[in-house]
């Protein structure tokens, strides 16, 4: 069997990750040194991996990342870092909707990762929560995506809102930027969507939902 | 002390001599409402010996103990709008409403127009406005008593149910979600306490 894991001690990096699923393993920051998330990225770069995510990377980490590899696109907000990027011509269509700047950080995250695989983004960051009655309209200003990420901190119940307007999936990222029980009431009530064809990842796990959204968005195909 | 606005108590599973008991206690505190909570047919049967005027709601199980008044007060009340989201959510909206008209408000009910398919809440937006108050009953994700909270300037009194599959957990997350749901102006209940909701909104309205 051919090497699919690269042993650096610390780490088991799975550097078979891209040729099983067609995309490297991520390099998910928190908790590890930033020497070792840059040793694990050399690693999946290494073996030749393009387009490496490192996701929920400090300030810190990050300085690190752009220093360590040439060429490295930081985005502090979204906590993300794309390594060795390769640039993709963008296939059919994501787009991440959130109504409130809080919940922008794990919506740029979901946008930056499914960009990064490969599918043609639109970000709406403007989404009218404050005006229900507008949704319908505002939906309706763009072309329909093949997906829909809609990122909610709130009970608000936004996911269902939009999914009960569009013929498309709705995945539901809740975010734990809300006052009280952070990201548990979004998380709760999009579990309890009463609208189908709502799906959910979980609490700020912009990374999960970038991805999925690209498979779905994709086929799969890579 | 001021007479009591209400007296109520859960049918539960209390048996037919229990349930003549509580009725007895409960009109004995001569409140200006009476309600048993929840009672099945045989327990109805049981009430309407200590309470003859007794009436039952079938879908809510509310039996009302006590006569209705007409008017509760000098003023006349105010209308209470009672909203449901889906039709399963209907015992609760319906013991809000009984409740309510109890009272002597005069109470309407707009049923099944939950935001899956936000046009039908939108086509009702001008009655709701003929309102002073709306009680909203959802349950799953409750999420329309806070759509509703943001198209009506109207207090919303927001009523989370127990309707929904397993991580629902019997209401507890459209109440969560209900409780952070950031829009003004909403009020919350308890699970499924429809009959809350109308006590307040007679101590808002009267």
């Amino acid at each position: 069997m051919t090497a699919e894991v690269d042993e650096l001690g610390f780490a088991r990096v799975d550097i078979g990750r891209g040729r099983r699923r067609g995309h490297p393993e991520a390099v998910f920051c928190e908790g590890k040194t930033t020497p070792e998330v840059v040793a694990i990225a050399e690693s999946l770069m290494r073996a030749g991996a393009t387009n490496v995510l490192a996701t929920r990377a400090s300030a810190e980490t990050l300085l690190a990342l752009r220093t360590a590899f040439a060429g490295t696109v930081v985005h502090e907000r979204a906590r993300l870092a794309v390594l060795s990027p390769v640039a993709r011509r963008g296939t059919g269509r994501v787009e991440v909707v959130c109504g409130r700047p809080e919940d922008e950080p794990a919506a740029e995250e979901a946008a930056l990762v499914a960009e990064a695989m490969g599918s043609r983004v639109m970000r709406r960051y403007d989404a009218p929560v404050h005006d229900p009655a507008a949704l319908p309209e505002w939906l309706r200003e763009q072309d329909g995506p093949e997906v829909f990420i809609v990122a909610d901190g709130t009970g608000g119940a936004l996911p269902t809102l939009v999914s009960g307007l569009v013929g498309r999936m709705v995945i539901a990222l809740p975010t734990s930027a809300s006052g009280e029980l952070p990201g548990r009431a979004a998380l709760l009530s999009a579990l309890n969507a009463c609208s189908p064809g709502v799906v959910v990842v979980n609490i700020d796990n912009g990374y999960g939902a970038g991805y999925a959204a690209h498979l779905h968005n994709t086929r799969g195909d890579v | 002390m001021s007479r009591p606005i209400v007296a109520a108590a859960d049918a539960g599973d209390l048996d037919p001599d229990q349930v003549r008991e509580r009725v007895k206690e409960l009109l004995a505190r001569d409140a200006e409402a009476a309600f048993l909570r929840r009672a099945s047919r045989d327990q109805y049967e049981a009430a309407r010996e200590a309470a003859p005027d007794a009436v039952h709601h079938r879908r809510s199980g509310l039996v009302v103990l006590t006569r209705p008044r007409s008017r509760p007060c000098s003023r006349t009340p105010l209308p209470v709008a009672v909203v449901s989201a889906g039709t399963a959510d209907l015992p609760v909206a319906e013991e809000a409403m009984v409740a309510a008209t109890t009272f002597g408000l005069p109470a309407t009910l707009t049923a099944d127009v939950g935001v899956a398919g936000l046009h039908r809440l939108l086509a009702v937006r001008d009655e709701l406005d003929l309102a002073r108050l709306l009680i909203v009953v959802a349950g799953m994700d409750g999420a329309l008593p806070s759509v509703v909270a943001r198209l009506s300037s109207r207090p919303v009194v927001a009523v989370p149910t127990s309707v929904g599959y397993g991580s629902s957990e019997g209401g507890l997350a459209a109440l969560a979600a209900l409780l952070t749901s950031g829009a003004p102006g909403l009020a919350v209940t308890g699970i499924d306490d429809g009959l809350g909701a109308a006590v307040l909104a007679r101590r808002l309205l009267t």
